[in-house]
C-alpha cells in the first residue's frame, strides 16, 4: 500500500470503526426491531443514503423544517418503506407527496 | 404509502415501535432520517438525535409491546413479577422454543388444555355406552376423539409458531378456500335434514363453514384494527362486506345457528374495536351513546358526566380521567375536575401526588 499501512490494519480499523454519531447510528434493538438514528440527514439527498442502506421493512420517521424540493426525489425508495411517521412543520407537505404514491400494502 | 401524522418525535417513536413489532418482517428497521432541518422543534440535529436515543431507551420492554423474538434478558425479580415459575428458559436464548414460550398467551393456552382435557375425560366416561349400544368396539368414539384432539393440538402449536403477518395471510387463504367450498356446497352438496352444509370426499364429510369461522374472526379483527390505525383504508366497509358475504352463505345453506353465532362474534369485535366506540360517540353523547356506552368505555364517561354538571367541564374530561373516576382512582390529570371541587387531594395523597409528579418530570426525556 502507498502509505505503508498493511491491509490487515485497514481491515481491523474498518471492522472496529463505530460509525459517526447521528449518521446511520444503531441506537438500540427491541426484539427483532432495530432503531437507527440518522438525525444528521437534514435533506433529501442524505436521507436517500439511509434509505438505500436497508433493503426493506423500514418504518421511517421524517419531518421537521422542510427544505426546497421536499422528498419527491426519494420516490424510488418508497417501496422499501412499510410506513412513514410524520413530525413537525413538514407534515402536510410530505403527507401530500406520500399519498400521491397511493395503493395499500395490505397484509 | 401508509403514513401517520405524529406531530412530535415521542409520538412517532412510540407509533413506529408498535407498528414495527406487529407489521415488521424478519428484521424491521425504525429509521429516523428526517430529510429536514430540526429547527422547528429542536435546537439542532444533535439534540434531535439525542432525543431519539432517549425515547428509544425509554420504550417499554419488548414483551409488553408484544414483540416477538425478544432478546432482553430478564432477572429473577422480573420472572416473579411476570409470574414465570415453572420454566427457566433464558430470554437471551434465541431458540425457537424460547421464543415461543415467551410470546404465547399462557393463560389462554392453559384454558384450552383444561377444556380439551375435560372433553376427553367426559368422552371416556360417556361414549363407551353409546358405542356398545350401536354395536361398535367399546372405545370406538374415545379413539377417534383422542386422535382428533392430538391433531388439533398439533395444529394449534404449529399456528402459534407463525408471526402475526403469516397468520393473517394464512387466515386470508383459508377464508378464500372455504368460501369457494361453501359455494360448492350450495351447488353440489347433499341435503341432510333439510340443510346443505357438507361436502362428501371419499367417505368423509367436510363442513367448509367450520374452516371459514376462525379465518373470518381473524380477518374481521384485523380489519377493525386497521380501520383504527389507517384512516385511508376503507377497512370498516370491508369488514361489513365480509360479514354480509359470510352470513349470506350461511343463511343459504341454511344454518341459522351458525349465522347467529357469527353475527354475535362479529358484533363483539365491532364494539371492541375503537372505530365503533368513536362512531357511537359521534352519533350522540345522549341517550343512545349512554345506552350503548354501558358495553365499553363510554360507561365511565357517562358516569363522569353525571357527576359533573357543567357542560364545559364535561367536554374537557379526557378518557383517562373518566376511567379514573369510574374506577374510583384519583385522576391522573388535575383538570376540570379540580376546578369544580372534585377529586381534591388532601394530606398524604397530595404529598404522594406531588412526589409522583416530580418523578414524572425527571423521567421525561429531553426536548421533544
Amino acid at each position: 500500500m502507498h502509505l505503508g499501512v498493511a491491509p490487515e490494519q485497514i481491515a481491523g480499523a474498518l471492522s472496529t470503526f463505530p460509525g459517526l454519531p447521528h449518521r446511520l447510528q444503531e441506537v438500540g434493538r427491541l426484539g427483532a426491531t432495530l432503531f437507527i438514528n440518522d438525525s444528521k440527514a437534514t435533506n433529501a439527498n442524505s436521507a436517500a443514503t439511509a434509505l438505500a442502506a436497508f433493503p426493506g421493512d423500514i418504518f421511517w420517521i421524517l419531518g421537521g423544517k422542510p427544505k426546497a424540493g421536499g422528498i419527491t426525489s426519494l420516490e424510488p425508495y418508497f417501496t422499501r418503506i412499510k410506513k412513514a411517521f410524520l413530525i413537525g412543520e413538514a407534515t402536510e407537505e410530505f403527507a401530500a407527496t406520500l399519498s400521491k404514491q397511493g395503493g395499500f400494502r395490505a397484509l | 404509502m401508509a403514513f401517520e401524522r405524529c406531530s412530535t418525535l415521542d409520538k412517532a417513536v412510540a407509533a413506529a415501535a408498535r407498528d414495527a413489532g406487529w407489521l415488521g418482517g424478519r428484521e424491521p428497521i425504525v429509521l429516523l432520517s428526517p430529510a429536514c432541518a430540526s429547527y422547528d422543534q429542536f435546537r439542532n440535529f444533535e439534540v434531535r438525535g439525542e432525543a431519539f436515543r432517549a425515547l428509544v431507551a425509554a420504550l417499554p420492554r419488548a414483551r409488553d409491546l408484544g414483540v416477538r423474538n425478544a432478546a432482553t434478558p430478564i432477572g429473577r425479580a422480573d420472572r416473579r413479577r411476570l409470574g414465570i415459575w415453572a420454566m427457566t428458559l433464558s430470554r437471551a436464548e434465541r431458540s425457537r422454543l424460547a421464543d415461543w414460550w415467551f410470546t404465547v398467551d399462557r393463560v389462554l393456552l392453559a384454558t384450552v388444555l383444561v377444556i380439551a382435557g375435560t372433553g376427553m375425560l367426559l368422552s371416556l366416561a360417556a361414549s363407551p355406552a353409546i358405542a356398545l349400544k350401536r354395536g361398535l368396539p367399546t372405545f370406538y368414539f374415545v379413539e377417534r376423539h383422542f386422535l382428533c384432539a392430538v391433531a388439533a393440538l398439533a395444529t394449534m402449536g404449529a399456528v402459534s409458531l407463525l408471526t402475526p403477518a403469516q397468520i393473517r395471510r394464512l387466515g386470508l387463504a383459508t377464508l378464500c378456500v372455504s368460501f369457494a367450498l361453501m359455494i360448492l356446497v350450495l351447488l353440489t352438496g347433499l341435503e341432510i335434514n333439510g340443510a346443505r352444509r357438507w361436502l362428501h370426499v371419499g367417505g368423509y364429510t367436510l363442513q367448509p363453514s367450520e374452516f371459514a369461522k376462525p379465518a373470518f374472526v381473524l380477518l374481521s379483527a384485523w380489519l377493525f384494527a386497521e380501520a383504527d390505525r389507517r384512516p385511508d383504508m376503507p377497512a370498516t366497509g370491508a369488514a361489513v362486506a365480509l360479514f354480509l358475504l359470510f352470513a349470506a352463505l350461511l343463511v343459504l345453506e341454511p344454518d341459522l345457528g351458525q349465522t347467529l353465532l357469527v353475527s354475535l362474534v362479529w358484533c363483539a369485535l365491532f364494539f371492541v374495536g375503537q372505530p365503533a366506540a368513536q362512531m357511537v360517540r359521534g352519533v350522540g353523547g345522549g341517550a343512545f351513546g349512554r345506552a350503548c356506552g354501558g358495553l365499553f368505555h363510554l360507561w365511565p364517561r357517562a358516569l363522569a358526566h353525571r357527576s359533573l354538571p357543567a357542560s364545559r367541564a364535561r367536554r374537557q374530561l379526557s378518557d383517562r380521567t373518566c376511567a379514573a373516576l369510574f374506577w374510583r382512582r384519583r385522576p391522573v390529570r388535575q383538570g376540570a375536575g379540580r376546578r369544580h371541587g372534585q377529586d381534591r387531594l388532601t394530606g398524604r395523597a397530595y404529598r404522594l401526588h406531588l412526589r409522583r409528579r416530580r418523578r414524572r418530570i425527571r423521567r421525561t426525556p429531553l426536548a421533544s
